[in-house]
């Protein structure tokens, strides 16, 4: 044992040592411990530099309102940075880091910031560092910059584990303290469905380790039993899980820390879990942070809270110091001075700011033999990496002073309620006068939310146990649920009455720190309230005090205090800075799960995705779906690939997937009559066995997707969409079903994934099919255009519909997509002889793109069947929806778009997205409009591509430009019709 | 055309999508299997032909659910209602009760649905990570049919069809990512976390 | 956010759709322009109660019309609409 350790039993296992590095250097701890317990034992103080002074800190705080003991954990790209030390328990082999500091720790020569102090206060970005030239901040940033921050993040992708889960429960109680513990317990009792929830890796919260007397047992007794019983009982105890957040719906966010480290053994564990818990009521009992006192050098290593004092004893058994000095302003700390003085640690002091003190304070100063000064502050401690001495003066004498020597002061500034969580939802905290503290205000809950313990206003153990068991109780009655008995704890020591007085703000000193993650001192404070920023919300992002990890734990409540003297507002007006979730970080890789990399979304294959890919296909993804984008031979590039590809469908023929396709069974007696409203274009007259391309609109007259629909029969339709657009469509059809016409007859249903969709398109395309399906007539006469035919097969039936969007002679065949690959196969052999070669989407492209044909690029939601040269698809007969709104004449003016072709005159590429301009690349000039799909054309040995441009625009017979600022291109174009090859249609009549 | 990089190809599983075969993980608390595509139909009605819906099906000997989220298990096949107006049929086959009087409507997914069961001891602990439904209160209790998003964002029907059995189902082109998404979860299932 | 079904009970809000505003009209097939524009672009858009139209989009497909407090999210009642609107089909 180090002799920063006592011999009493604690949380910690003297059985079980446990080794890991610091900073490199090895050290041991034993199972039980946290980093900052284990450092602690070995004699470490020096922690870490803060963010912008790069001042050495340790260990302030017992638990998450640690501020500046912030570590790294592990290398490389499991490297967790910016954990406080004193949540982290250790484990074997653990490789901890210290942050902030260049080259080391002790000797970090950026502590130099300090002499630039002045320099670095509030606000510092806005007011110095500006000359001498307007730009000279961007040469001062990198620097200012690379000196600053906290911990340093990984670049590597994280590989490890995290998972998601979904909790359940009656009541969700968030805080395993005695309070939380006392109202599981009542809960529970009476049959509810418990969930208690707590970030530490032990129950009893900031008391654990304590043997105080409750009702007559020893508290850690107490604890245990409790525990155990509701184990028993039922409830689900989640330690090392952090209720992050409270969201609408009784949904609560949390994070449950299963390990800190991958695992070593080879199986992949889950490091976090993200558990999304939906209560029926839930409990805040998240207990109270210390507040720190406010003098110079309050931030040096060996100046902590006064109960993390007490607490590292009772938990840890390590002694925080060998001259513990306790600095208090309430009657809090005399509960943890007797406790250390108990333990047979040495509380050399009390100072106490007060002016008196209760006889019960006094006879407890005299008992542990502290000298006693009341009526004092400390003024200043001493020590360059540790404190070593405090320098303390009487407050209404200043000339009344004292050195003590001190290797451990222990502060006290009062208790300040947990309540960001009520704050999530909405409820600002109150200022509680009794408390001196700002609570969750009681008669601002909803019915389903509780609170019990500090939050509710109580902060002796009695209290605490008594009100968190009254709380379970009333979650009992309003579920209806048979209460528990009820129980009426008491305590030998409590808290010992009395409340808290703020320090008078001119005796203080300036450099006094406030919030200690962010640097930010008294002055700041002080100059801040002189330029005006004096409402929390602007202090707060003036001066960043309460920013950073630390969210102003140690700071929010000293700063309010202050502003109150600064500025004489009332503390009662004063509204702390509105709290969000999460509580405390939490890794992006838990709230992600499985979802990273090829799962970041859900993927689509198609049936034929196999061939594809053992083609070695170039793959692209479209939306959540993988389409093969071009099929390279070796040696090949994409744009030689796709050349090949889109030139062999017009000379011979190719086949390509198109099972992406988004497929929709229409069905039922009045299936004609719906799709004769919602496509702009005739339906109801479309026999059986023949297919029809359709235009279907938004309620305003945009153009919403476009397709085909096939007649099956009398009262069975299979419409086809726009991959991208296929749930949109449904969705569409659904809506008009439901809210326009619910006495229809018809029934929508999905069925992309029972069929695979292949286009066979080119000149011999006909004679391919006719060796394939030999014994079928494929002539003009048997399938003419848009004629659909179905082939009954022994596996299923197979769909032929003569459609093209290429503009060649073309067949779309669909089968069962069980059936997918080997139809497809068999198309390909028997098209051999024809010279049949498989095409991607970029030939794909390439082809409709030459008849100028209508697709994703084009239909982005903004352009009406006018804007497209789809007006003549318009039926003048019949309503149809969306109909009304085009009747607006602004959507004919002379600013509306036109679709055009686009010929790029010096045969450079043109890109999509291009405006289409006037000017020349100097001075473009006002957009005409742009450029929405582009590529080579085989056909024609050309760069092309479609544009909607303005018909104004298009009246002038002056040469036009696609211009591309962002990438500093600008081509000549030359504006053609967008029916660049064949455009009476002859190829697909053959 | 597009300026997009195409992402690197889909690594194959060693089985097929949709092809038969099974395909078991997992150990004795809780495993997944890859079920073959089976029959599996929709059937669809109207509010003033539910009736004669459900009577022409009875007459086919299929028992039909009679509110949303109930479910017929049986060891032919289960009949689920999903909506106050459409049935799942999966392994039956409604097909012989098209009455031809426009009442109803049926509509053949044999092919287009992927299937996967997973059962076990610890099976509701599994199915419980993929739905935001309280799986351990007194309902929803098997034989029940949910639909629901999943925490994949895979659209998922889920037949709880006994305590310790769920068949899964979800639209084909999404088989081998959620197939791939089940593995690593039963991967990491065994975590004891109570201390 | 839950939302409580009633087909499918209570869901969390990401397996729904919104539509829009209920109170939005949805007009007959042949009246006039001007009504269709009211129907398309009028709003009144309140800080509060709110009448509104939910898809239950991964789930049963049905359609439902929500009263919900568009500052708390509190929703006051759910009520299935369109084909199978309440109190038939069940």
């Amino acid at each position: 044992m180090t002799s920063f350790r006592i011999d009493k039993p604690s949380g910690v296992d003297f059985e079980k040592p446990v080794n890991f590095t610091f900073d490199g250097r090895t050290y041991r701890g034993f199972a039980g411990d946290t980093v900052a317990s284990a450092l602690l034992a070995n004699g470490v103080h020096l922690f870490g530099r803060s963010f912008k002074y790069h001042q050495p800190r340790g260990v302030m705080g017992a638990h998450v309102e640690e501020a500046n003991a912030l570590i790294t954990i592990g290398r490389g790209a499991h490297a967790e940075p910016n954990l406080q030390a004193t949540t982290i328990p250790v484990t074997e082999g653990m490789e901890v880091y210290s942050q902030n500091r260049w080259p080391s720790l002790k000797l970090d020569l950026l502590s130099i910031n300090q002499l630039a102090a002045p320099l670095l206060s509030a606000g510092f970005y806005y007011k110095t560092f500006m000359g001498p030239t307007k730009r000279s901040w961007m040469l001062y940033e990198p620097f200012i910059r690379r000196a600053a921050g906290l911990g340093a993040v990984s670049t590597s992708p994280d590989d490890q584990a995290y998972e998601k889960d979904h909790r359940f429960c009656d009541v969700l109680i968030i805080g395993g303290g005695v309070t939380g513990i006392a109202a599981g317990l009542a809960a529970a009792r009476s049959g509810l469905r418990v969930i208690l929830v707590d970030d530490r890796n032990v129950w009893g919260g900031q008391m654990a380790g304590v043997d105080d007397d409750l009702s007559g047992q020893p508290l850690d007794q107490w604890i245990s039993h409790s525990i155990r019983e509701l184990r028993e009982l039922g409830a689900e105890l989640l330690s090392r899980t952090t209720a992050f957040g409270v969201y609408d719906g009784h949904v609560h966010g949390a994070v449950q820390r299963l390990a800190d480290v991958s695992s070593h053994d080879g199986v992949r564990r889950p490091l976090q879990r993200f558990l999304k818990i939906v209560a029926k009521h839930s409990i805040l009992a998240t207990g109270a942070f210390e507040n720190p006192m406010l003098f110079r050098n309050n931030s040096l290593p060996g100046v902590m809270l006064a109960d993390t004092a007490r607490h590292f004893m009772d938990r840890f058994s390590v002694a925080c110091g060998k001259q513990i000095v306790i600095y208090t302003n309430n009657d809090s700390a005399y509960g943890a001075a007797r406790r250390l003085a108990e333990a047979g640690l040495n509380v050399a002091a009390l100072i106490d700011t007060r002016p008196s003190v209760s006889a019960a304070c006094q006879s407890l100063a005299t008992h542990i033999g502290a000298s006693h000064l009341v009526g004092w502050q400390v003024e200043k401690a001493h020590g360059r990496h540790r404190v070593k001495a405090v320098s303390v003066c009487k407050i209404d004498d200043q000339r009344q002073k004292q050195r003590i020597s001190s290797d451990c002061l222990a502060m006290s500034g009062g208790w300040n309620p947990v309540v960001h969580l009520a704050s999530h939802m909405g409820m600002a905290p109150v200022y509680s006068e009794p408390m001196g503290a700002f609570i969750v205000d009681p008669d601002n809950l909803p019915s389903h939310c509780h609170v019990a313990g500090p939050v509710a206003g109580t902060l002796d153990l009695p209290s605490c146990v008594n009100g968190g068991f009254a709380a379970g109780m009333e979650v009992a009655r309003q579920l209806g649920s048979t209460p528990p008995d009820p129980i009426e704890a008491t305590a030998m020591h409590g808290f010992i009455g009395d409340w808290p007085m703020k320090a008078d703000v001119e005796t203080l000193s300036e450099k006094a720190m406030l919030d200690f993650q962010n640097d930010v001192t008294l002055g700041d404070i002080k100059l801040a309230v002189v330029e005006g920023y004096s409402a929390t919300e602007h202090l707060k992002r003036y001066t960043t005090l309460g920013m950073g990890t630390d969210q102003g734990r140690t700071s929010n409540i000293n700063a309010i205090s202050l502003l109150t003297q600064l500025t004489g507002q009332q503390i009662e007006n004063i509204r702390p800075t509105r709290f969000r979730p999460p509580f405390t970080p939490i890794t992006l890789g838990a709230l992600v799960g499985h979802h990273v990399g090829d799962h970041a979304q859900p993927t689509r294959l198609t049936p034929m995705h196999d061939w594809h890919a053992a083609q070695g296909a170039m793959m692209v993804p479209v939306g959540l779906w993988w389409r093969p984008r071009a099929y390279l031979k070796p040696g090949e590039t994409l744009r030689e690939a796709y050349i090949r590809e889109a030139g062999n469908v017009r000379e011979n023929v190719g086949i390509c997937d198109v099972s992406t396709l988004g497929k929709i069974a229409v069905q039922g007696p009045d299936a004609g009559v719906f799709l004769d409203r919602v496509y702009t274009n005739n339906f109801a007259t479309l026999p059986v066995g023949k297919a029809r391309y359709g235009l279907m609109l938004r309620d305003d007259g945009m153009v919403l997707d476009d397709g085909t629909s096939w007649r099956l029969g009398e009262n069975d339709y299979l419409m086809t969409t726009t991959t991208g657009g296929a749930g949109a469509v449904m969705q569409h059809l659904e809506r008009l079903h439901n809210l326009y016409w619910p006495d229809l007859r018809v029934s929508f249903v999905s069925v992309t994934g029972q069929w695979a969709g292949m286009s066979v398109a080119g000149p011999k395309s006909r004679q391919v099919l006719g060796k394939a399906f030999s014994g079928t007539d494929f002539s003009d006469a048997a399938l003419p255009i848009m004629g659909v035919m179905s082939i009954k097969t022994a596996s299923g039936t197979i769909l032929v519909a003569r459609l093209s969007f290429s503009g060649e002679l073309a067949y779309e065949v669909f089968c069962p997509a069980c059936m997918g690959t080997e139809i497809w196969c068999d198309l390909l052999s028997h098209g051999a002889d024809f010279g049949i070669q498989p095409y991607g989407t970029e030939a794909l492209g390439a082809l409709r793109i030459e008849k100028g044909h209508v697709a994703g690029g084009e239909l982005d939601g903004r352009v009406s069947p006018y804007n497209l040269r789809l007006d003549g698809m318009l039926s003048k007969k019949k309503w149809f929806f969306g109909k009304p709104l085009l009747e607006r004449d602004g959507l004919y003016d002379d600013d509306q778009y036109r679709l055009v072709g686009l010929i790029s005159e010096d045969r450079q590429p043109l890109q999509a997205g291009a405006h289409v301009v006037f000017g020349d690349k100097a001075s473009p000039g006002p957009s005409q409009g742009w450029v929405s799909s582009v590529t080579y054309s085989p056909s024609l040995d050309e760069e092309i591509g479609l544009a909607l441009v303005k018909k104004r625009a298009l009246e002038k017979d002056t040469g036009m430009y696609a211009a591309n600022p962002v990438a500093g291109i600008h081509r000549k174009v030359r504006i053609v019709s967008h029916h660049f090859l064949d455009p009476e249609g002859h190829r697909m009549r053959l | 055309m597009s300026a997009v990089e195409p992402m690197k190809p889909v690594p194959p599983l060693t089985t097929e999508p949709g092809k038969a075969g099974l395909q078991q993980i997992g150990n004795n608390d809780v495993a997944a299997m890859r079920l073959p595509p089976g029959r599996f139909h929709v059937v669809t009605a109207w509010p003033d032909s539910l009736d004669r819906c459900s009577k022409a099906l009875s007459r086919l000997g299929l028992e039909v659910p009679e509110k949303v989220g109930d479910a017929i298990v049986t060891a032919e096949g289960s009949a689920m209602r999903v909506a106050p107006g459409r049935w799942f049929f999966d392994g039956l086959d409604p097909a012989p009760a098209a009455d031809g009087s426009e009442q109803f409507v049926i509509t053949d997914l044999s092919d287009g649905m992927a299937m996967f069961s997973i059962h076990g001891e610890k099976a509701t602990r599994l199915a419980q990570k993929l739905i935001m439904v309280d799986l351990s209160g007194d309902r929803p209790a098997p034989p029940v049919v949910m639909q629901t998003g999943s925490s994949h964002g895979i659209g998922l029907t889920m037949l709880w069809s006994e305590r310790n059995q769920f068949k899964l189902f979800c639209e084909r082109s999404y088989e081998r990512d959620f197939w791939h998404m089940l593995q690593t979860e039963l991967a990491e299932f065994t975590i004891d976390d109570t201390i | 956010m839950i939302i409580d079904c009633p087909c499918c009970g209570r869901r969390p809000v990401s397996e729904f759709s919104y539509i829009g505003d209920a109170e939005a009209a949805k007009p007959d097939m042949h009246a006039p322009a001007a009504e269709w524009v009211k129907a398309v672009y009028t709003r009144t858009n309140p800080r509060g109660m709110h009448l509104e139209h939910w898809q239950h989009l991964h789930g049963c497909r049905q359609f439902l019309k929500i009263q919900r407090d568009t500052l708390t999210h509190e929703i006051f009642s759910v009520e299935l609409v369109g084909v199978y609107a309440s109190g038939e089909g069940e």
